[in-house]
């Protein structure tokens, strides 16, 4: 069980010259370097706790969900959701264990909300299926289910879900669920989503009294008109949240009053009446240090969560907005390490967020939660942005090797060396951190995503990183999906089936006619084209039907009022009132598409070593007893070799996507228009497992190629530039929302300093052909392993060693062996 | 052949690597020639000693299919009685009929003539990554100077006509004249000492070490720079006697900075995909600290080749 009640202290009973207690200063706050030790300990052990504690639903939001419809049903959606919003502050059980940054999203730890108001059809459908987040396996209780299933039926009817489906059907005469179960599209309205990255630093910095002072003050001057009465409920709600999150700091500040009274560990007792003063302070009033900067925006954060916790709430350039109060404390005499502590504290909060939302969300996110710091990056005037705050935050994950929050370098030339050579440190972790976003590419995606939206330089400097590699504008993005994602590979598969599934059977795509009449290569990439087209043609419309249903359902309040536009605008977010959208689907297994359609080129039209006959029979079969075919497939040029005619088919795919897509004319956000992102979470998985046979040589049901623009696991032959050259021209990085881009790497590659070097020179290059994203995996020991099992699978695992470099795959036995015992020592310095 | 009907200068070469990290300063690409006037028996690159191309057939790959049966013109391949496939390296002429066909990538041809012109195009579109770290060109091998006019030109273009950073990895088995033409198109010369002794190094590399020794003394006593790389194989030169001999063989010619390259097995497979048997193979661990330490001793300054 986590311990709940004081650490037992180091105990410094020496009093000072002054007569002061002596772990207390002359203010009576705990000496630091005392508070600091409670920090570290205090992370440690939330750490510890988190690796081994399975993640609970937490049901007390769900008794409080259906009082507050049953009692506000006369309010509007927006106010109802309001008042929810401030029942659960108001009610919920609060705890206090030994991390001084206080609160939590649900009433005991690792707990988990569920959202029946989105969707309850998982909720009754897998309810006694096994439940996995991030950090584990789900427990709950009968009792819980039991409300569980009430709060689903509850919501049966009245769900977003439920609503996005009716209205379609109405509209559009049109039901998503046959695409949906052939794996073509994942939609929007079910889950709960991130709010991105919304203005933190506007709210700590005026601190919440004043915030609703200015909404009272707009509230006031409105005229009842009817064209004002969205904006009046607007207000109202927004009110009601801001005084929420203060009552529910106030709350903590009481909650640590009574537990101090009852403690006898005079430590302990002096930091929780220092807890209950800082909690009676923010988020209400400007924070006056760093450790209240950090409570204040974790109280900002948690209203987020409970408002509605879903993947993607970005903490972005936090370094950055909360410097100021780092060198307040700097000014009082306090060191970096002070600073430390508190980062480590609020990096384990963010570690023990979890999500549930159903299998189909499992399998896509895999329980990935988005929590996103931007270190580096410009200011406004174009200058180097990065603060001593962005070292320590480096700093911090060395030590932590959490994975979660994740850390994003906005990457430019104007980046210290010193502050370089500690993110090459951080990838020596083998954490896979940071991850590499093109600085340049962001902004000058940002003047052209935003060029109707009246975007400014300046604004467009100020970007960030949210969620997995999405990009907007710090504080003013709001993140929104039309539908969630989609299948590229599942298109071309149609193309060779006339549209019909070969999974379910159901016609689900255009009727493009027999592949073994397609002429040529043109013909069947026409029918390809065909196949997109038909698939943005119904998902689009339903999408915005999506949209609609959102808004209607789940208006949230909170985080409306806290993305950039919306206050002033008088809209949440789901009417269009943010300055700026991130109005996007994701694309998935573009690769995939673009190396089946350049296999087939190559094997039918080109060389005709097969018919078209034999490889769809081949395929059929799931490659049973083709063996060489799935060879001959296997060996057809593929992405990432800079083979230029693979990497004209592969732009062509990513651009007629990308021109299909807008061709449409959906415009649920005006002249704020959608836009395909291209990365991968683990949705390459999930529709994985709903994609047939593959001419790329990957039988049924393995999972796809990972990220927008990695080569087909092992089928880059060519080395790391040649791989790079290909990856970073494979898309459009300006037009579309991202890349991603994941890179092996065995971990001598960047040892020492020179190692270090070499990495940055390779990043560099990579940036300036244009790519936007970046990570590295440094090779294990078990993928080492696994290529020795599977050789077939790795071709392009080379290992440097002594005076040569050698494919791994074709290496003896005993030296595979011995490579796989040095990478496991490599990896243990 | 060029304007002035000459042929155009090329060579063989048996690999290209565009992402060398150990191999001199920076990201660099380096040039594998083929063919070496020496035998050495611990030799990690097996393919590199014979100056022609040569298959390369990876037998842990082959699922005996018999494609390379079918398309080897002088029956080097074969069914055996017993079952599989066999190959007779004596018959094979490296044609690579049998190549394309093997679709588990278990054969390969190792060696293919290629003209300067050809290679300096392929490297240089990696200018960006050089500059960027500092690195360049190595030509290795093999044995470059064994195709002296080959590397010659290459060089000239690396070196004069494209400024790149170039690095030679040699064992400096060529007389001095041959070798000292490179070095006005040089930055750096990476020079394997492998012993002290005639005697000794002629039984372990099938040649004696005057003449190295001798260039050796030459290149220090050059403005190059020169790192030079004693492969440390046990039993051959790691014990104390010839350790300190080595040293104070270098603390003479004043060549100062050392690379040890631990013995590795990772030839072998190499080896048996030539269809050869490796003429030694040790399961024992060069002594590398010992090596530093009677090194440093001397003034040297020593590193230890990262793998």
């Amino acid at each position: 069980m986590y311990r709940t009640d004081a650490t037992p202290s180091v105990q410094r009973k020496s009093a000072s010259k002054s007569g002061r207690v002596g772990f207390l200063d002359d203010l009576g706050r705990i000496l630091p370097e005392i508070q600091r030790e409670r920090c570290d300990a205090a992370a440690k052990r939330a750490k510890e706790f988190l690796l081994n504690a399975p993640q609970k639903i937490d049901t007390e939001r769900l008794t409080y969900l259906l009082e507050a419809y049953r009692e506000f049903d006369y309010e509007p959606p927006i106010v109802l959701r309001a008042r929810l919003f401030d029942r659960l502050l108001q009610s919920k059980r609060l705890y206090i264990d030994d991390n001084p940054i206080v609160g939590t999203v649900t009433g005991h730890p690792a707990g988990v909300y569920v959202y029946p108001e989105w969707d309850s059809e998982w909720i009754l459908k897998e309810m006694n299926q096994a439940m996995m987040s991030h950090l584990g396996k789900i427990d709950i209780s009968k009792e819980e289910k039991q409300l569980m299933l009430e709060a689903a039926r509850f919501f049966k009817e009245r769900s977003a879900l439920a609503k996005a489906r009716r209205l379609s059907r109405q509209l559009h005469d049109w039901d998503p669920r046959p695409l949906l179960e052939a794996g073509l599209f994942t939609e929007g309205a079910n889950f709960t989503k991130g709010a991105g990255n919304v203005d933190y630093e506007t709210f700590l910095n005026k601190g919440l009294a004043a915030i609703i002072e200015e909404t009272e003050a707009r509230l006031h001057a409105l005229k009842v008109t009817s064209e004002n009465v969205g904006k009046i409920d607007f207000y109202r709600a927004v009110l009601i949240t801001l005084r929420a999150v203060i009552a529910l700091a106030h709350r903590y500040a009481d909650l640590a009053e009574e537990t101090a009274a009852a403690t006898s560990d005079p430590i302990r007792k002096a930091e929780l009446l220092e807890i209950a003063k800082v909690c009676r302070h923010v988020p209400e009033h400007p924070p006056r240090n760093f450790r209240e900067a950090v409570q204040a925006w974790w109280f900002l954060h948690l209203g987020i969560q409970i408002e509605q916790g879903g993947c993607g709430s970005s903490p972005g350039r936090i370094g950055q907005y909360l410097s100021r109060y780092h060198l307040i404390d700097k000014a009082e005499g306090k060191s970096s390490e002070d600073a430390l502590g508190w980062l480590k504290c609020l990096f384990v909060k963010i570690l023990e967020f979890g999500y549930y939302q159903g299998i189909t969300y499992s399998k896509l996110l895999s329980g990935h939660t988005g929590h996103t710091i931007n270190v580096g990056g410009l200011d406004a005037r174009g200058e180097d942005a990065t603060t001593e705050l962005d070292y320590l935050i480096l700093d911090t994950q060395i030590e932590l090797r959490n994975i979660q929050p994740t850390i994003t370098v906005l990457y430019h030339d104007k980046l210290k060396e010193d502050f370089l050579l500690k993110a090459i440190d951080l990838e020596r972790t083998g954490l896979g951190q940071p991850q590499w976003m093109n600085n340049n590419v962001i902004i000058e995606r940002l003047l052209a995503r935003h060029a109707k939206n009246g975007i400014t330089l300046e604004d467009a400097r100020n970007c960030i990183n949210m969620s997995c590699v999405g990009t907007g504008v710090a504080g003013k993005t709001a993140f929104v999906s039309e539908n969630m994602t989609f299948n590229l590979a599942k298109c071309f598969e149609l193309a060779l089936n006339d549209g019909i599934d070969p999974l379910t059977k159901k016609v689900v795509g255009a009727r493009t006619g027999n592949p073994e009449e397609f002429a040529d290569f043109d013909a069947l990439y026409a029918a390809y084209d065909a196949q997109v087209r038909h698939l943005f043609e119904k998902i689009r419309p339903y999408g915005s039907i999506a949209s609609k249903a959102l808004g209607d359902t789940v208006p949230g309040a909170f985080r409306s009022a806290l993305y950039g536009g919306c206050l002033e605008r008088g809209k949440t977010e789901s009417s269009g009132g943010a300055d700026y959208y991130l109005y996007f689907v994701i694309s998935t297994a573009g690769v995939d598409a673009a190396n089946s359609l350049m296999a087939v080129k190559h094997l039918v039209f080109d060389t005709k070593r097969l018919s078209m006959r034999q490889l769809l029979d081949a395929l059929a079969a799931n490659f049973e007893g083709q063996e060489e075919i799935r060879l001959l497939c296997l060996a057809a040029p593929k992405h990432g070799n800079g083979i230029p005619e693979v990497d004209a088919l592969v732009r062509r795919v990513y651009d007629d996507a990308l021109t299909i897509f807008h061709s449409i004319d959906e415009g649920f956000y005006g002249e704020h228009k959608a836009n395909i992102e291209a990365y991968s979470l683990t949705i390459h998985n999930y529709f994985g497992l709903l994609t047939g046979t593959l001419p790329t040589g990957r039988k049924k049901e393995r999972p796809l190629t990972d990220a927008s623009v990695s080569a087909q696991p092992g089928t880059d032959t060519q080395g790391p530039l040649a791989l790079i050259a290909s990856a970073a021209q494979a898309l459009d990085t300006v037009k579309y929302g991202s890349n991603h881009f994941n890179m092996k790497f065995h971990p001598s590659a960047i040892q020492g300093i020179g190692g270090a070097r070499k990495l940055l020179a390779l990043i560099k290059e990579y940036m300036d052909l244009g790519g936007s994203h970046i990570q590295f995996n440094i090779v294990s020991s078990e993928t080492l392993r696994e290529a020795k099992e599977t050789p077939e699978e790795y071709r392009d695992l080379t290992v440097r060693v002594a005076g040569f470099s050698a494919y791994f795959t074709r290496l003896h036995e005993g030296v595979q062996d011995e490579l796989i015992a040095r990478t496991e020592l490599a990896f243990s310095r | 052949m060029n304007k002035k009907g000459q042929e155009a200068p090329s060579g063989v070469v048996f690999d290209i690597q565009h992402f060398s990290l150990h191999d001199g300063p920076g990201i660099r690409s380096t040039v594998f020639f083929k063919g070496c006037p020496l035998a050495c028996r611990w030799c990690g690159n097996p393919e590199s000693q014979n100056p022609r191309p040569q298959l390369m057939y990876f037998t842990h790959l082959c699922a005996a299919c018999g494609s390379c049966v079918q398309a080897c013109p002088k029956q080097a391949m074969f069914f055996p009685p017993e079952g599989g496939v066999r190959f007779d390296p004596s018959l094979c002429v490296a044609c690579g009929a049998c190549v394309p066909g093997c679709l588990r990538g278990a054969r390969s041809i190792s060696g293919r003539r290629q003209e300067v012109r050809e290679i300096v195009g392929e490297v240089r579109q990696h200018w960006r990554v050089f500059q960027q770290s500092g690195g360049g060109v190595t030509i290795s091998g093999g044995e470059p100077l064994a195709q002296k006019d080959f590397l010659l030109a290459l060089l000239t273009e690396l070196h004069d006509e494209a400024g790149l950073h170039t690095c030679l990895d040699t064992c400096a088995k060529a007389p001095w004249p041959v070798l000292e033409r490179m070095l006005p198109h040089l930055d750096l010369v990476l020079l394997d000492i492998k012993h002290t002794d005639a005697q000794k190094h002629r039984e372990w590399t099938g040649s004696g070490n005057a003449g190295i020794l001798k260039n050796a003394q030459k290149l220090a006593e050059s403005a190059l720079d020169v790192l030079v790389r004693v492969p440390l194989i046990p039993g051959f030169n790691d014990d104390d006697a010839e350790l300190y001999e080595i040293a104070r063989f270098l603390a003479q010619t004043g060549l100062k900075n050392v690379e040890i390259m631990p013995y590795h097995t990772l030839g072998l497979g190499k080896c048996r995909a030539l269809g050869q048997n490796h003429p030694f193979a040790s399961n024992a661990k060069p002594r590398v600290p010992e090596a530093v330490d009677i090194l440093k001793d001397a003034g040297i300054e020593v590193e230890v080749h990262r793998r």
